[in-house]
């Protein structure tokens, strides 16, 4: 399809501009891989010397961790365009994206499919894969839910930036909301379980991070029936649906700073 | 001196009137801080005592340590990176202050408004959740606590100049910022105390100027005054002196062979 | 001809927020201000007409030519394009339009502009013959056909305003905007620019709207021209009726004088409007004066060159702004 065209040529064109500058490209890889290394490091250092977290032994809490790094960095990879969509903003080259004859999605939300972040990605699956093969209790239909909860976790990350973009377009503020949500999605690095209510159930109901981030891991760990699926779906799909609401209300209320 | 207390109460006045971008800065600070908080009470259920440290101690040194990261991150010399870039740095050359001076009178301004909002912020927590935490009460421990925690903040600062002056030589100074953000959210011990890594690992870092900002402050704290505590303040103001010629070196370098051609 | 744009009862009030200065205020009762851009407006415009919109800054017409293009919501009144609610924003409706803005680049900066233009061809689904023909064809009219292959940011201002409308020009549209499409350029530029979009639209009949505050632009170019000032239309008509109209059929008499004026000469010469830098002197006067006055000069004056011409289009779009 047309579209599907359009992100191709896009994506080749983004590669393209990373390979202009190897240097910030490959520190840029660096660090990712370190802070990945580092933290793995503290969360295992950590749970071996507890023996249990909030009832998870290492492996499992280690899963936790692992699984909320394979959907931040798919969200990373997917959304990237989201943290250029303030200059865009400024500029007024949003103006000329608008007049495009497609959705202005292609470019402000997929527009910037990132090869940095599938290198990456890559290396976490296979360390995924790795500690699996070395935890008890993993069935096969257990994986396939595996996969479909981190397909309804995209999604929720999905409504999460289309409201980031929204929230743009009325604030100009863009990075900050950006970054809230980045943070906000940290809580969900480790099992919600840890968490005390009121915040528990904030991080369910309210603000899904719960949803995305530990559901697909205790989905891996037999925990989660497999019918949840239809009402986690359900529930990413009112978000996604109400993103999209805030998202037509901005474009009503653009401006058109960018002069 | 004038001039300076000027910059600061302009420099305030600028932060209020991005309130927004305030409060998000806030909020992701309070964010970063229930992470830490649960994640660390969550660890102390089954024990009460973790690679040396009671939960007390470790609450403690993670509360500390946080508020110091807050200090030390809170800081506008990312921007002088982008000034560097747009060649608008070329302005404050013309001003009759001198840079440096300037830039630490807009620092003391930002960390003053976001140490305020962190006190805040950490005694609505302590109501809330009351989490365990040890309080220090000889005088001395404070003396050289704050000794410490000024030194750091010094270090920080010039650690921070030094990479936004790459941007003389390369306007992609978002690369080594991002490596520069993580080691030293790692290193310098906000996360957890260094000496709970392996032996080898916490010398090696000693000898980095990386432990001194926020590790080094928050074990005192724990510490009290003695013989390792007072070395800590010797290396760190070592460091400060070090990086402040090297900041200084570079500067220099930057400005003759710098071009201030903006985009 | 067809009808391409009806415009009925258009307004466009831009709502901001009041700023006090005082924290609580701003956050808990706030106080917005009103600025209408466009106000009750109504025109129609015919399919394959070179509109020129001008007016002061801040008139409205940046407002409505983004509102035509779907960029922002009117607050009342509608518009139809090209058989479309612009706002929408239809596939079918933005494959037939164009926008391109003056000192701003739609091509991607890092790259040659080839590869923007590829991507052009890929979001307008544009046959590759045809992407083919037309890339030829315009790169040769605008004469940039050796720069397409270098980074954009490597060519000049000049050179990469052509580059952007061959960009622009791609999918052939209907309806082509250009807002203030010379800012920024040299004379020679602006020149080339104007000679490209007679060609282009003697050529191929779109439909074309364009801002421009360089009045050759607009008394070379435009078919039609909408005077808009304060969100409303001041003038809707040819450039040579908006002379008539503006200039009250005054000429100017140019004179290249020999000798110095006298005082003498200077009264001879007082019920005229005069502008005496020696040794040029123009007299401005209304076109039914002008025997009288030549019989005067030849008679007193000693002139080496004489030519009698209007009044440049921007003396008369100074007095249309002040008139109105």
């Amino acid at each position: 399809m047309r579209i599907a065209r359009i992100l191709l040529k896009l994506s080749q064109l983004s590669i393209e501009r990373s390979f202009q500058n190897p240097l910030a490209a490959s520190f840029f890889i660096m660090g990712k891989l370190l802070r990945f290394g580092l933290f793995f490091y503290f969360v295992s250092t950590l749970v071996t010397h507890t023996k249990l977290l909030a009832g998870y032994t290492v492996d499992q809490t280690v899963l936790f961790f692992l699984t909320f790094t394979i959907v931040d960095t798919l969200s990373q990879l997917l959304f990237r365009a989201v943290y250029s969509f303030r200059p865009l903003l400024v500029s007024g080259e949003f103006d000329h994206i608008l007049t495009k004859p497609f959705h202005p999605f292609v470019v402000v939300l997929f527009g910037a499919i990132d090869i940095l972040d599938a290198i990456v990605l890559v290396l976490y699956m296979g360390i995924t894969g790795f500690i699996m093969t070395q935890t008890t209790g993993i069935a096969a239909l257990h994986l396939g839910l595996y996969a479909a909860f981190i397909v309804n976790s995209l999604l929720i990350a999905m409504a999460f930036h289309i409201a980031i973009l929204a929230m743009g377009i009325i604030t100009i503020e863009v990075d900050h909301t950006a970054m809230i949500y980045r943070d906000m999605s940290r809580l969900g690095s480790f099992p919600i379980e840890i968490y005390k209510e009121p915040l528990r159930s904030i991080v369910t109901f309210i603000i899904p991070i719960g949803i995305m981030m530990s559901v697909p891991a205790q989905a891996l760990l037999g925990m989660v029936p497999a019918q949840a699926l239809i009402v986690y779906g359900a529930i990413s799909v009112f978000f996604v649906g109400l993103s999209l609401g805030f998202w037509r209300y901005a474009l009503q209320y653009y401006q058109s700073w960018g002069s | 001196m004038n001039i300076y207390l000027q910059t600061v109460r302009t420099t305030i006045a600028e932060m209020l009137v991005y309130r927004l971008s305030f409060f998000l800065w806030r909020l992701r600070s309070v964010l970063n801080l229930f992470v830490i908080y649960f994640v660390w009470n969550a660890v102390y259920q089954e024990t009460n005592l973790v690679l040396g440290y009671t939960h007390a101690q470790m609450m403690t040194y993670v509360l500390l340590s946080n508020i110091l990261a807050t200090l030390a991150l809170s800081s506008y010399t990312s921007n002088v990176a982008g000034d560097i870039v747009r060649g608008t740095v070329a302005q404050f050359l013309v001003r009759p202050i001198g840079y440096f001076k300037f830039l630490a009178a807009r620092e003391t301004a930002d960390k003053l408004l976001n140490v305020s909002a962190v006190v805040v912020e950490l005694l609505l927590l302590a109501y809330w959740f009351r989490p365990p935490v040890e309080i220090q009460t000889a005088p001395g421990v404070y003396v050289l606590f704050t000794a410490l925690v000024l030194s750091g903040v010094g270090i920080s600062f010039f650690l921070s100049l030094s990479i936004s002056f790459i941007a003389f030589w390369s306007s992609e100074v978002w690369a080594p910022r991002f490596v520069f953000f993580v080691l030293i959210m790692f290193l310098a011990g906000s996360y957890f105390p260094l000496d709970i890594l392996p032996n080898w690992a916490y010398r090696g870092l000693l000898a980095t100027p990386f432990p001194y900002l926020f590790y080094a402050p928050t074990k005192t704290y724990l510490l009290g005054v003695n013989a390792q505590t007072l070395g800590f303040l010797g290396m760190s103001v070592l460091w400060n002196a070090v990086l402040y010629y090297m900041a200084r070196s570079i500067w220099r370098k930057g400005m003759r062979e710098f071009s201030f051609y903006g985009s | 001809m067809a009808v391409s744009i009806t415009i009925q009862h258009l307004t466009k009030t831009y709502r901001t927020l009041r700023k006090t200065g005082n924290a609580w205020r701003d956050l808990l009762a706030r106080t917005y201000e009103y600025h209408t851009a466009v106000n009750d407006l109504s025109v129609t415009i015919q399919e394959g007409e070179l509109i020129g919109l001008v007016g002061p800054n801040g008139a409205g017409k940046t407002t409505l030519m983004k509102m035509l293009s779907g960029i922002l919501l009117p607050t009342s009144g509608t518009i139809t394009a090209l058989g479309y609610t612009p706002f929408e924003k239809n596939i079918s409706f933005l494959k037939q339009i164009a926008f391109v803005m003056g000192q701003r680049n739609q091509l991607i900066w890092d790259l040659p502009a080839r590869d923007s233009f590829e991507l052009n061809r890929v979001m307008y689904d544009i046959p590759r013959s045809d992407y083919q023909t037309r890339l030829v064809e315009l790169t040769q009219l605008l004469d940039c056909g050796d720069i397409i292959d270098q980074p954009l940011k490597t060519v000049s201002l000049g050179q990469r305003m052509r580059l952007e409308l061959v960009g622009s020009l791609l999918h052939a549209p209907r309806m082509l905007f250009l807002d203030e499409p010379t800012l920024g350029l040299d004379v020679v530029a602006q020149g080339t620019i104007r000679e490209f979009l007679r060609m282009y639209q003697r050529r191929q009949q779109p439909t074309i709207i364009f801002t421009s505050h360089y009045m050759r632009d607009v008394a070379e170019l435009a078919d039609r021209l909408l005077l808009i000032d304060k969100g409303t239309v001041r003038y809707d008509g040819t450039v040579g009726k908006l002379r008539k109209h503006f200039s009250h059929d005054m000429k100017e008499v140019r004179l290249e004088l020999g000798r110095k004026l006298t005082e003498k000469d200077k009264v001879s010469l007082h019920e005229y409007q005069y502008h005496y830098t020696h040794p040029l002197i123009i007299i401005r006067v209304k076109a039914q004066d002008i025997p009288a006055l030549l019989t005067r000069i030849t008679q007193k004056v000693d002139y080496r060159d004489i030519t009698v011409t209007d009044p440049s289009i921007e003396d008369i779009m100074r007095s249309a702004f002040q008139e109105i």
